[in-house]
């Protein structure tokens, strides 16, 4: 399999004033290295300040990396433009009642990434758009209907639609299944692997739900004050913790209280 | 010995689309000094169960029930203020969200100090000198009770100057600083983290076995709190399903709602491949003007059948009390 | 607005048609809205409105009071000034000036000022902060002084009174506008939408205009009622309209030294004024709260 996405080195620093003259340079995230292939799923997990959400905005183009390099199919991302690195790496963002402009239409919202990143004729939009739509279990009936109009999976159903009608190499998920209750999040992992298999597209997820990160993931990286302290495959990672942090994690999730 | 003791409650309202039953005949026993967890997912209507038990509902619900007692006490033929009274003293309630619930203009020592014993405030001009030791060793033992180490920077800090978690303890604190019989947490761990929630849960059981405090918890994640209780109860759309003990429900779960639910704690089945299709119910949560009639799992229930549009009754096998027309019985 | 069986058979509306049928249900608001058309149609249409032309002096009708006191002649519906030209049809020239020309600059300070505020809101860096800054120095001068300043410069006279209240009310409007852009800025869909690949244009268009209308709204009945205030207050001081040009703070200015003799030269003009602002404002307020309750 050849390597989809290479991180090599990647640091984040960030100045923050103490006071009128002194600075003092604090670090999102330091010398990340991981590598990503196609069609598998890479989870990052940690606490909350441990730079994961950072860390994936960068990757997403977001922001910008103080140093290190990405790599995309061997080239490195600062070497695309816009257009392609938007239509390479999506992103699925925390809460989609935030993410959908309540303004627009779900139509207008699918058809700008069309608009905007390709050159098809408004036949061959409206085409893929439904396309897109029965992907992600919609009926093109939805296309009139304004976001606050919507459950929140369905919400959730129309961000992945908007990030998977262009197409992409990479989808990045950051914390998309905590606003939901169990039955909600499993139909979306549900809709996730589909798709996955449907199209090969690998995913990167920010997740805290160890139970569900062990099913969807091939691949989990654990992090901890901005540094990686655990990076292996799934099965390794839960049989055999290497880091401290991990074994911490894996325990607080199912707790034994007595029985 | 049943401390809470709610038969057939039911909760209609009046909405601009006719009168919607909410909470239908719904039930509750819970068993003093164990943890009781009522789970349902969003919308099922486990808050306006514990509102309505502690009477904090609006004026144009319509609750009826056969039986609401707490202990020895009718809470249905009580007045408002009476009703007060008993919320103070015998029962306290958390929530979600601590931060919100907490007066973001107020130090917590303040807070806390609201919240103490009548006996410990002192109305006497001279007992008022010596009183604020004793309200700062009062404060001090409570925050300690509840794992929270440095109670002096605690208490001098302001609520967003804390994390959630330690704003949850700080609201268990002033929960149990009365020793109420019951302590009804309303999802006190969603939108927390998992090391967060462990800590929680951990002090929730701490509270229980030490100072038998009986726990009503509601949740909306079966997984994380069936190891932590006694009792569970599931309700779906308003109406309770199923509950009996920690191990009728998990070894022998008689309600397809029930078995659904456990098939969302993942580590309990082995046989789930690897990035398979993990098992749903079909279709989603009705909305609450299109309730279906009868059992309401109706259309969404692998073993409906046409019997399935009357409401079902309440069977109770030793305690395990099924409501269900298609119960799977186990041999017993 | 979750979805139900409704939704099958109702039409879906756009915002814009669920915020108007918001505002039709709000009945003083609805009332205030058809007094702004009638007093639109009565600048418009003035010069054929008015009974007799506002300059013309009857100097055998003078200082007549209105039609419902002793002593009046009907032809003249609300009296004469010192002069003998009728109340009426000055008041109704006067209107025309104040009002239309509040509209105006509202109109130029709205159109410059979201040009304007945009593109310091879409700036980044330096040059931003600089601009941030200015526009908070050039708050912290009271508008009237400022038009009060610009128009000794620039000479007096109507025009430039429109002009000199324009330029005073613009840092006002630009700075709200940035406030509001920025703001929208933060948030998540816009995020996205940058990620889509958006231009600035398309940004601004589709996810940030239609999402400050509230905000937009309060902004421009501010400017339009420091509008009326400041040519009002212009005419009334004499900076602005001279003699021959009608408006109605200087309507009341001429008519002062008259108050004892005739008050209702004076009372006349100050109740138009009250009026179209307060019916400006009733009307803004109906439309603000139409677009909160429409976003639920």
């Amino acid at each position: 399999m050849n390597t989809l996405l290479n991180v090599n080195n990647l640091s984040k620093n960030y100045r923050r004033s103490n006071g009128l003259f002194s600075s003092s340079v604090q670090s999102a995230y330091t010398d990340i290295n991981f590598s990503l292939e196609a069609g598998k799923t890479l989870s990052i997990i940690g606490e909350s300040g441990s730079g994961k959400s950072t860390l994936v905005q960068t990757i997403a183009g977001l922001r910008s990396q103080s140093s290190g390099e990405i790599y995309l199919h061997g080239t490195a991302l600062s070497d695309f433009s816009l257009q392609h690195r938007c239509k390479s790496i999506r992103m699925l963002f925390h809460a989609p009642s935030d993410s959908l402009n309540p303004k627009a239409t779900i139509g207008r919202i699918l058809s700008a990434p069309l608009k905007l990143n390709s050159n098809l004729t408004a036949i061959e939009r409206d085409q893929q758009i439904k396309e897109t739509l029965s992907l992600v279990g919609l009926l093109p009936d939805y296309l009139a209907f304004y976001p606050n109009m919507l459950s929140s999976v369905q919400q959730h159903q129309v961000a992945l639609a908007r990030a998977m009608i262009l197409d992409p190499d990479i989808i990045i998920a950051d914390e998309i299944l905590a606003g939901l209750d169990i039955s909600l999040r499993f139909k979306l992992v549900n809709l996730l692997l589909t798709i996955q298999e449907k199209k090969g597209v690998s995913y990167i997820v920010v997740a805290h739900n160890m139970s569900l990160v062990r099913h969807i993931s091939d691949h989990i990286i654990v992090m901890h004050n901005g540094v990686i302290v655990e990076n292996d495959t799934t099965e390794n990672v839960y049989s055999s913790p290497k880091s401290d942090k991990t074994k911490h994690l894996l325990q607080s999730h199912q707790p034994d209280y007595r029985k | 010995m049943a401390l809470l003791d709610v038969r057939n409650l039911s909760i209609d309202i009046n909405t601009a689309q006719g009168k919607i039953r909410v909470i239908d005949k719904a039930n509750l026993n819970i068993v003093d000094g164990s943890i009781h967890s009522l789970v349902g997912e969003s919308g099922s209507g486990k808050s306006l169960i514990a509102k309505a038990v502690l009477g904090l509902h609006n004026e144009n619900w319509i609750v009826t029930a056969d039986r609401m007692f707490l202990g020895n006490i009718d809470l249905m033929k009580l007045s408002s203020r009476e009703r007060r009274k008993i919320m103070g003293k015998e029962i306290a309630i958390i929530f979600q969200n601590p931060r919100s619930y907490l007066d973001p203009s107020k130090k917590i020592v303040d807070q806390m100090r609201e919240v103490l014993p009548k006996k410990l405030s002192a109305k006497h001009f001279l007992k008022k000198m010596t009183a604020k030791s004793t309200h700062q060793q009062a404060i001090k033992e409570l925050l300690h009770k509840v794992g929270v180490q440095n109670d002096r920077d605690v208490g001098n800090s302001y609520p967003h100057e804390l994390s959630e978690g330690i704003c949850q303890k700080v609201m268990i604190a002033m929960a149990i600083a009365n020793n109420p019989r019951l302590l009804i947490a309303d999802e006190p761990t969603t939108s927390m983290e998992a090391v967060t929630q462990a800590q929680i849960f951990r002090l929730l059981f701490k509270l229980n076995q030490l100072h038998n405090t009986t726990i009503l918890l509601l949740s909306n994640n079966f997984g994380s709190i069936s190891n932590l209780s006694d009792y569970i109860s599931l309700i779906y759309c308003g109406q309770t399903v199923e509950s009996g003990s920690y191990k009728q429900i998990i070894n022998s779960p008689m309600h397809p709602y029930t078995q659904t639910m456990i098939k969302t704690i993942l580590e309990f089945d082995e046989n789930i491949a690897h990035k398979s299709q993990l098992y749903t119910l079909p279709g989603s949560i009705p909305p609450a003007n299109q309730l279906p009639i009868g059992c309401r799992l109706g259309p969404r229930c692998p073993k409906a059948q046409r019997t399935c549009v009357t409401n079902p009754e309440a069977v109770n096998y030793k305690g395990h009390i099924i409501r269900c027309h298609f119960p799977t019985l186990d041999e017993k | 607005m979750l979805i139900n069986n409704e939704f099958n058979e109702q039409k879906i509306q756009s915002p814009l048609q669920y915020i108007w049928h918001i505002f039709k249900g709000k009945n003083i608001a609805v009332i205030a809205m058809w007094a702004i058309i009638a007093m639109l149609m009565i600048s418009i249409f003035c010069d054929y409105l008015m009974p007799f032309p506002h300059s013309q002096q009857h100097p055998d009708m003078l200082l007549l009071p209105p039609y419902w006191s002793d002593g009046a002649n009907p032809i003249h519906l609300l009296g004469t000034d010192d002069l003998g030209r009728d109340t009426f049809s000055r008041l109704l020239k006067g209107i025309q000036l104040t009002l239309m020309g509040a509209l105006l600059i509202t109109f130029i300070v709205s159109i410059l000022g979201v040009i304007v505020g945009a593109t310091a809101a879409l700036m980044k860096g330096f040059k931003a902060s600089i601009m941030h800054h200015l526009l908070d120095a050039l708050l912290t001068i009271p508008t009237l002084l400022t038009a009060l300043i610009l128009i000794v410069l620039f000479g007096m006279s109507y025009e430039n009174s429109l002009i000199a209240v324009s330029l005073s009310l613009l840092p006002q409007f630009i700075r709200g506008i940035y406030i509001c852009i920025e703001n929208e800025l933060q948030k998540q869909h816009i995020i996205a939408l940058r990620l889509d690949g958006a231009t600035n244009l398309r940004l601004l268009r589709y996810g940030i205009f239609p999402n400050i209308i509230e905000p937009f709204v309060t902004l421009v009945n501010r400017i339009f009622t420091m509008a009326i205030l400041e040519i009002t207050t212009l005419g009334f001081l004499g900076f602005g309209a001279n003699s021959e040009q009608v408006e109605l703070g200087s309507l009341i200015t001429k008519s002062l030294e008259l108050f004892y003799l005739s008050p209702y030269l004076v009372l006349f003009p100050g109740l138009a004024i009250f009026l179209i602002i307060i019916i400006f404002n009733i009307f803004s307020e109906g439309v603000r709260h139409s677009v909160i309750e429409g976003e639920d």
